[in-house]
């Protein structure tokens, strides 16, 4: 039994946010049906191909779609034609949640917005994604995940003291937008619960990571005053990224009271910290930061990373290993906890999927059901069962373009040529660290681990 | 909005047992959807309370800026529950709420480190704990402020410039991804047994919240074997992705537009580039980044952002601006929108979420121990 056992979900939603939050809904037991465009299907399937192969069927083997939409059904469907809409009113008849990320006016332009189905579905509760939200003069604006941290203001507090606002470099900001809507969503459906009425979830990516800047808004309202980037110092803390022994090995260690001030000045050796007048204070500690920041790094730097965070910690010193993906991925705590489970990219091989509801409940996790769908992989099925559609039926619209169709923008050569990612370019720019040759036996090594403890 | 408008969470009772930024975030946004949250905290006022920033730097326990952000709608029970008769009165408020949210490794006189006798003590309250790295696993005793996690969960080694070292972000994401999610599994749960099916305790890791963030690189690295590295703010693998300087500050360059080299030849003035390689083809874009750069930067230093960001968005180019937060406190669609309008005019942080018929109320903190007599008066609130 699992919490949304019967929920059903049509996942119109594309890329990344949208498709989050509807693998949540998924793995916690809700049938979530994901529609593509046969013709147009999901642009994350051409993000990063397995092996950089871009033979074949190759937007059934990308990683980068996989994590975002197991435990999901797929349905090919032409929005593009009056059948295809038709069929599309028809599941909503069926389903509790439709989930999209367009910007507004293509849902409008369909004939699918929340106006056009509210009084049709009174109990269908709509979350609606984009980058600015339903209203407002920028609603229609196109925007990306990648675009919305700068766009949020977030870069404008991150860098290196003295230089340009920094963006990071991973792409939190869709799970974190996607899952504040999620959050909508669930007090929506306990609301229905009571009320017996859907409602419209506004999901505005900007809002939702405007929150992070809470205390710096009513620093700003308070006192006139702007954080710029202040690399790893922060006021009322002693804490920096030292360099470990190792190649671009590093250790992130954060300061914040009295005792954990005595505790990294035993463990690493600067007991006299503690008589000194100068650094009696954190802000005293501030301005001679250049100083402290010197001797951390004398002794982190003929130390393994996982050796010092070990040793600080134990101390009482707030401390942790700087890791890349994959050593992200082999990662003893997030294995011991469960955080993967083992879910096919099938044409490639089984890799480890992180759970995006890591909660434990009651010893319990709720994890991926099951590979994520092909296009359309599931057409046939869920139109007999929640159409009631016949095989003469299915075959006319397969027949007709409306449930079947070739990915023509993704075949020709030229196409698939394009995707190949020039990992030459990377290497030689810096951008990424190395091509681990050994990638496909480390991760079977984690997966073998995640089936093991799996029993 | 409608101050009438339903909650969803009406009757839904909270209590919170202050434990950092974490809780204090998951139990607002418990607040801000109708919940009664009542907040716990120690006698003399807990971090965040203590935080600041305050108007004019001058200390106040019921004044502060994060406390504001925080700790909004929500009621306040002084209380010191490391104290035999604190932690009495506690039980008293935990056993009549449907939710408790804390940290295990909140200090106090209750078993909050044992998830089976919490259970046994409050068999009809749910307990979520969200700590640093939850109640299990290797690193269940470490400490770690959002600094400190996200070194853990991949996102400094990626955030930086390659020859320097990694950096945090200006803002605690791990810490709020753990309240986040404390939320979403809180109302998880909830609706669970409003179906009857009940649960007693959730563990929640602010660790695993952020790990599961990195999913670009992890993908990247599953599928690749590339193990990506900081790089300024550029993602070279969808070029162009970057923050770039104009005239006048910064603009958000990304790709994919549904017609890229059409519009971006024409936000440049360069209509003849229409067919060039460069911008029709985005892996070329990836190889010669340094000639797209060159391209693109005499342009954008001679014009300014507004006007960059305008022109883009009407070709349907994803640029965006780079803005500070003096500009998104001016920003107009954002006051279209009414999301600084606060409970009582002044200017507040709106919710993160909008809900067309029980939308998320933002509200005013409480002072310190406002709720001490109604709540805790007969078990001696001042304990």
């Amino acid at each position: 039994m699992k919490p949304f056992d019967g929920l059903r979900v049509i996942d119109l939603s594309q890329v990344w946010a949208g498709p989050v939050a509807a693998r949540v809904l998924a793995d916690l037991g809700a049938d979530v049906i994901k529609v593509e465009r046969p013709t147009v299907p999901d642009r994350i399937r051409t993000a990063y191909i397995a092996q950089n192969d871009t033979t074949g069927n190759y937007w059934e083997r990308a990683p980068y779609y996989t994590v975002r939409n197991v435990s999901k059904r797929g349905l090919a469907l032409d929005l593009g034609s009056d059948e295809g809409i038709a069929i599309l009113r028809g599941l909503l008849e069926t389903a509790d949640v439709l989930i999209e990320s367009y910007t507004p006016r293509v849902l409008e332009n369909f004939g699918l917005s929340w106006n056009d189905l509210k009084d049709q579905y009174p109990r269908l509760i709509m979350m609606s994604l984009c980058g600015y939200g339903q209203t407002g003069p920028r609603r229609n604006s196109p925007a990306f995940g990648m675009g919305m941290e700068p766009a949020s203001g977030i870069s404008s507090v991150s860098g290196y003291e003295g230089e340009p606002p920094l963006k990071s470099g991973n792409t939190w900001v869709d799970p974190f937008a996607g899952i504040h809507g999620l959050g909508g969503l669930l007090n929506a459906l306990y609301h229905r619960e009571r009320s017996g009425r859907g409602q419209q979830i506004d999901v505005s990516m900007q809002e939702g990571l405007l929150q992070l800047l809470g205390p710096h808004f009513h620093d700003y309202w308070m006192n006139g005053r702007l954080h710029p980037g202040s690399g790893n110092r922060r006021e009322g803390l002693v804490r920096g990224i030292y360099p470990c022994a190792g190649e671009d090995d590093w250790i992130a260690i954060s300061v914040r009271d009295e005792a954990e001030w005595a505790a990294l000045a035993g463990a690493t050796g600067n007991a006299a910290w503690l008589d000194d007048a100068r650094l009696a204070t954190m802000a005293g500690r501030h301005e001679q930061h250049d100083e402290i920041d010197a001797a951390i790094g004398e002794w982190t730097a003929t130390r393994n990373k996982f050796a010092a965070m070990e040793e600080l910690q134990a101390a009482g010193v707030p401390a942790g290993a700087v890791l890349n993906a994959r050593e992200l991925m082999q990662n003893e705590h997030l294995l011991a906890r469960g955080l993967w489970d083992a879910q096919p990219v099938r044409g490639f091989a089984t890799v480890p999927v992180q759970r995006y509801f890591p909660a434990h409940v009651d010893g319990e996790g709720y994890g991926a059901r099951g590979p994520a769908p092909h296009i359309g992989e599931h057409t046939d099925e869920v139109l007999r069962e929640l159409l009631g559609y016949d095989d003469a039926k299915i075959a006319e619209l397969r027949e007709a373009g409306v449930i079947d169709g070739e990915p023509e923008m993704l075949t020709p050569p030229e196409s698939r040529a394009a995707l190949i990612q020039p990992i030459d370019v990377f290497l030689e720019s810096g951008s990424i660290l190395e091509v681990d040759d050994q990638h496909l036996e480390r991760m079977a090594a984690v997966v073998a681990r995640i089936e093991a403890d799996a029993g | 909005m409608a101050a009438d408008a339903p909650r969803a969470l009406e009757g839904v009772r909270i209590i919170e047992i202050a434990a950092g930024l974490s809780v204090a975030y998951a139990g607002k946004l418990l607040a801000q959807g109708g919940a009664e949250v009542i907040r716990i905290e120690p006698p003399e006022g807990d971090a965040i309370r203590l935080a600041g920033p305050f108007p004019g730097d001058e200390p106040d326990v019921d004044g502060g800026g994060q406390h504001a952000f925080l700790n909004g709608g929500k009621r306040s029970v002084a209380l010191d529950v490391t104290s035999e008769g604190g932690a009495a009165v506690a039980a008293d408020l935990i056993a009549s709420a449907d939710v408790l949210l804390t940290s295990w490794k909140t200090p106090s006189q209750l078993p909050l480190d044992d998830a089976d006798t919490m259970r046994e003590r409050f068999p009809d309250t749910l307990y979520v704990s969200i700590s640093p790295f939850g109640r299990s696993g290797p690193y269940a005793g470490f400490e770690g402020d959002s600094h400190v996690i996200e070194a853990l969960a991949g996102f400094s080694y990626v955030t930086g410039y390659p020859d320097r070292e990694p950096v945090s972000l200006g803002v605690d994401t791990a810490e709020f991804l753990g309240g986040l999610y404390g939320w979403v599994t809180t109302l998880v749960l909830l609706n669970a047994k409003a179906h009857g099916e009940h649960h007693h305790h959730a563990d929640i890791a602010s660790y695993e919240t952020a790990a599961l963030t990195d999913d670009h690189n992890l993908a990247v690295y599953h599928g690749m074997g590339l193990l990506r590295r900081r790089f300024y703010s550029r993602v070279l693998g969808a070029y162009p992705s970057d923050i770039m300087r104009c005239r006048d500050g910064f603009v958000s360059v990304v790709p994919g537009a549904p017609d890229f080299a059409t519009s971006l030849a024409l936000l440049i003035d360069r209509p003849e580039m229409i067919d060039d390689p460069l911008l029709q083809l985005p892996k070329e874009r990836v190889v010669r980044w340094q000639d797209f750069d060159a391209l693109m930067e005499p342009w954008l230093m001679e014009h300014d952002a507004a006007e960059i960001v305008q022109k883009a968005q009407e070709l349907r180019l994803a640029f965006a601006f780079v803005p500070d937060v003096a500009d998104l406190a001016a920003d107009e669609h954002l006051a279209a929108r009414g999301f600084f309008e606060g409970p009582g005019g002044e200017p507040a942080v709106g919710p993160p979420v909008g809900l067309s018929e029980t939308p998320l109320r933002p509200a005013a903190p409480p002072a310190l121990g406002e709720a001490n007599d109604e709540l805790a008066g007969a078990r001696g609130g001042s304990a």
